[in-house]
């Protein structure tokens, strides 16, 4: 479904830009649920953005269902895959509903308006992002974590093949955020491939068969959660002590901080 | 994240009745009061027209235009001054409000400033420079002005001319401090405005000093007024603002789009650079038009689309029809008082009665968005 | 001597030194010309700003005004006094008065005028309309040429919508042709204008602005022209009266 091959990317003009991805290979088969980490910095935002088309590649190559994204339209592009971005704020004036339906806008041809094919997907996003309640409210008076599962849910509208997240769910409470894993999950059983960028290790290992590690802007691990989701991959990543152990109910590795590790590395 | 978070509980506050009054019911309502709005206006002047005679004219007018006899011929000078004096101008000042009015909705959206407005761009000051340019060189002669004569064509190019060099210009200033087109600071671009309007003003006095002789004409230009418009000047404009009006109502859920900001709109699907540029070019051409034919009439276009965005929301499939709407029925009523306040047949700029309105209006609303957050 | 950028009559002035506009005299080349008098007329509140500026460089700045032909007359004695040519004054005003005295007199004679005394509808500025009002010598000019200012405002200029011009019903349409009125339509190009008596009868001219919007002594040229216009029986001293409407005056 994605497959990118020695991909830079670098902020600023192409001579005196600052180069923030030096050179990512990654393959995501379709189906796929894949949880991007790294430490802040670490390039996950850039890499999401670089898929979304919104940056451009200084050199290498991004395929989306076998397609070059460098030569689809905005259109073809925004048909193939939708995305979550973190930190968006509403613009005053726009009900729920309305934003929801701005995410069929790739559906619809210049002439004709959004259909009644269009309202039903808004509708059965709104559903299933569980924010079918808060559809007649102005999107500019959401809360922060309201706001992120009505952005899902325009994503949801816009498409469900391949969907890209930033920090998705950060905004959200604990009860929140496993909601919206819930649905992801079953998105994913579904048939959607997911890539979710996120900075919460354990939400990913609970639900992520496959996690992506970035840092300093390069991969440095990709595998099965269960095979690198270990204590010493974790400290060589994040430069601090942390222990990992089974979660209680499923089994999934957790990681743990440990207080005054800092100060011991330091040391 | 604590940061962000506000009560997920508290009940969203209701801004608008919309689930009260469907969004065409209000359109509805704007066209019905714009349609008998032009029959009343018809009988407003200080020409005596009783209303039965002025309604008997204007059926009269209609069936002739259909190519019908209906109604008795009437008094030829009432007829005169009903149909092709009073309903011209009401005509006019219709097309003119709804373009001035949709082409500052257009250029809030696309430049997602509440303050962007033809006016305030400098638009219309380079609309009524591209037109003194046209006189002062003789392209246009006063005989062009009055609707007639050979060259009338030359005066709206020249005036639509200006008016898409002044906004290149605004946009080029406003963005040599803040990098893209949708995220230049409000400040930055009024600003902008500022500058490139009062350049554009001190070159227009220019011409009038160069040229003392066409300084009636060019005064015509930069103070509004649809005194001596005639349909020669509907029908001079009404092709750009056609178009200009198909261009924007065509692009309404781009600007939608466009106000989520450039990076949303493009995950989403639209080109928004390519986007921005037509929907800009639509709104110039409305704004060059009106100026074209009517002067420099400010405020229309600030205060109609800041009005309907509280009452009917932002989506601009609906804003834009409103606020066409809305913008013809103000410069209409605003046009009915320039010509009939003063006693004796006397007339005031329309522009001034505009501002004399939307002045102290606009100041209301800013009070009240900034008492609201909004 | 000198003259403002507008003043191009009679011709032989064109050679005289240019002092600026008559709105915005440069006081420069006011002071330049080194004048023993300055002759400023009165009215707009503008032009009496450098009048006091060239009063503090010690000029002799006389400030005349002249809505009527009385007081035209009055002002044209004043300046032959101020400038030491009386009796050429005094000649100039007592030719001037014969002259409207006979225009009066063959006017009151001739039975057309007995009858019927012509709303006039004088305009100054076209299309953004301006007209001329009750004060002022064009109320004067057509008072004498034996018409009446169908524009009842008070002030010299009155700026009207197109309905009222067709509500006053002017039998005769005057449109002055100059600076301040550059290109104007002729009265039959203008279809809103068709119903009014003026278009209707034919009775429509250009005239000179400087003959009738400026005062001084052909002012009386342009009564006598105007009541040829208006009373074609009479016999206009006017060398030639053009007949068929939309005619130059010139």
């Amino acid at each position: 479904m994605i497959r990118v091959t020695n991909l830079r990317v670098s902020y600023g003009t192409s001579r005196g830009g600052r180069e923030v991805l030096h050179g990512i290979d990654l393959h995501v088969p379709r189906g796929q649920l894949v949880g991007l980490l790294g430490p802040n910095g670490s390039g996950k935002t850039t890499l999401i953005k670089a898929l979304a088309g919104l940056l451009p590649a200084a050199s290498g190559r991004i395929e989306i269902a076998g397609a070059d994204i460098a030569k689809l339209s905005h259109r073809e592009r925004a048909l193939r895959l939708s995305c979550v971005m973190q930190h968006v704020e509403a613009p005053a004036g726009f009900s729920v509903r309305e934003l929801v339906l701005m995410g069929r806008f790739a559906h619809t041809g210049m002439l004709a308006g959004y259909g009644p094919a269009d309202h039903a997907a808004a509708e059965a996003a709104l559903k299933d992002a569980r924010a079918l309640d808060l559809a007649e409210r102005q999107a500019a008076e959401l809360s922060g974590g309201e706001i992120q599962r009505v952005l899902l849910a325009r994503a949801l509208a816009q498409g469900r093949e391949l969907l890209l997240l930033d920090e998705a769910v950060s905004a959200l409470d604990m009860a929140r955020r496993v909601e919206a894993y819930d649905l992801l999950a079953t998105l994913n059983k579904g048939g959607s491939t997911v890539l979710s960028a996120l900075h919460d290790l354990n939400l990913a290992a609970l639900y992520c068969p496959r996690l992506v590690f970035l840092k300093a802007g390069r991969i440095a691990l990709d595998g099965p959660t269960a095979e690198i989701f270990t204590e010493t991959n974790l400290k060589d990543l994040y430069e601090t002590d942390i222990r990992v152990a089974a979660h209680p109910v499923t089994g999934a590795p957790q990681a743990h901080l440990v207080p005054g590790a800092s100060a011991a590395a330091l040391g | 994240m604590t940061g962000k978070a506000r009560d997920s509980r508290a009940p969203g506050r209701i801004l608008r009745a919309n689930t009260l009054w469907p969004q065409s019911l209000w359109i509805g309502i704007i066209c019905a009061a714009s349609l008998a709005s032009a029959v009343i206006a018809c009988g407003l002047g200080s020409f005596p027209s009783p209303p039965a005679e002025t309604l008997r004219a204007l059926v009269h007018a209609l069936g002739q235009a259909i190519g019908l006899h209906m109604g008795q011929p009437v008094d030829p000078a009432l007829s005169v001054v009903v149909v092709d004096i009073r309903l011209a101008r009401v005509a006019l000042a219709w097309l003119t409000g709804a373009s001035l009015a949709t082409a500052g909705c257009v250029f809030q959206g696309v430049l997602r400033n509440p303050l962007a407005d033809a006016f305030t761009l400098g638009v219309s000051g380079g609309a009524a420079f591209g037109a003194s340019v046209a006189i002062i060189f003789g392209l246009a002669g006063g005989a062009a002005i009055s609707g007639l004569g050979g060259s009338t064509g030359i005066l709206p190019l020249f005036a639509l001319a200006g008016a898409l060099l002044a906004l290149a210009a605004v946009l080029a200033l406003g963005r040599a401090g803040s990098g893209s087109m949708g995220n230049m600071r409000r400040e930055t671009l009024v600003l902008a405005g500022i500058v490139v309007s009062t350049f554009l003003s001190a070159l227009i006095s220019l011409l009038k000093s160069l040229d003392e002789e066409s300084v009636a004409s060019i005064v015509f230009w930069i103070m509004g007024s649809f005194q001596g418009r005639g349909f020669e000047h509907v029908r001079l404009a009404l092709p750009y603002m056609a178009v200009g009006l198909g261009l924007v109502l065509w692009r309404a859920r781009e600007l939608d789009l466009l106000a989520l900001g450039e990076g949303q709109a493009r995950l989403l699907g639209l080109d928004a650079g390519r986007s921005r540029l037509w929907l800009l070019i639509g709104a110039s051409l409305l704004s060059g038009a009106a100026v074209a034919v009517s002067g420099v009439i400010g405020f229309v276009g600030l205060v109609v689309p800041h009005l309907l965005r509280m009452v009917i929301g932002a989506g601009h499939r609906t804003l834009l029809p409103a606020s066409a709407g809305l913008g013809g029925l103000l410069l209409l009523w605003s046009d009915v008082l320039a010509r009939s306040i003063l006693p004796g047949g006397a007339e005031l700029p329309v522009g001034v009665v505009t501002a004399l309105i939307g002045g102290p209006f606009f100041c209301l609303l800013l009070g009240r968005n900034s008492q609201g957050g909004a | 001597m000198a003259r403002t950028n507008a003043d191009r009559l009679p011709a032989s002035i064109m050679r005289l030194p240019v002092i600026g506009t008559h709105m915005r005299p440069n006081i420069e080349a006011v002071l330049a010309q080194r004048p023993d008098l300055v002759l400023q007329l009165a009215g707009r509140k503008e032009a009496s700003l450098p009048v006091e500026a060239l009063r503090k460089h010690g000029l002799k700045v006389a400030v005349f005004h002249a809505s009527t032909f009385a007081e035209l007359f009055s002002v044209i004695r004043r300046v032959g006094l101020l400038t030491g040519s009386e009796e050429q004054a005094e000649v100039m005003v007592r030719g001037l008065e014969m002259r409207l005295t006979a225009l009066d007199n063959k006017l009151s004679a001739s039975a057309d005028n007995r009858t019927s005394r012509p709303r006039v509808f004088f305009e100054v500025r076209s299309p953004n309309m301006l007209a001329a009002g009750q004060a002022g010598l064009v109320g004067e000019i057509i008072r004498h040429a034996g018409g009446v200012n169908c524009v009842a405002d008070k002030a010299k200029f009155a700026r009207l919508s197109e309905e009222e011009v067709i509500r006053l019903m002017p039998e005769a349409y005057l449109i002055q042709r100059g600076p301040m009125n550059p290109a104007p339509l002729p009265l039959d190009k203008r279809p809103r204008l068709r119903a009014i008596p003026a278009a209707l009868s034919g009775k429509a001219w250009f005239v000179d602005e400087q003959k009738y919007s400026r005062p001084g002594p052909r002012n009386v040229d342009a009564a006598e022209e105007l009541a040829g216009l208006l009373h074609p029986e009479i016999k206009s001293p006017a060398p030639k009266v053009p007949t068929s409407k939309h005619k130059d005056t010139k």
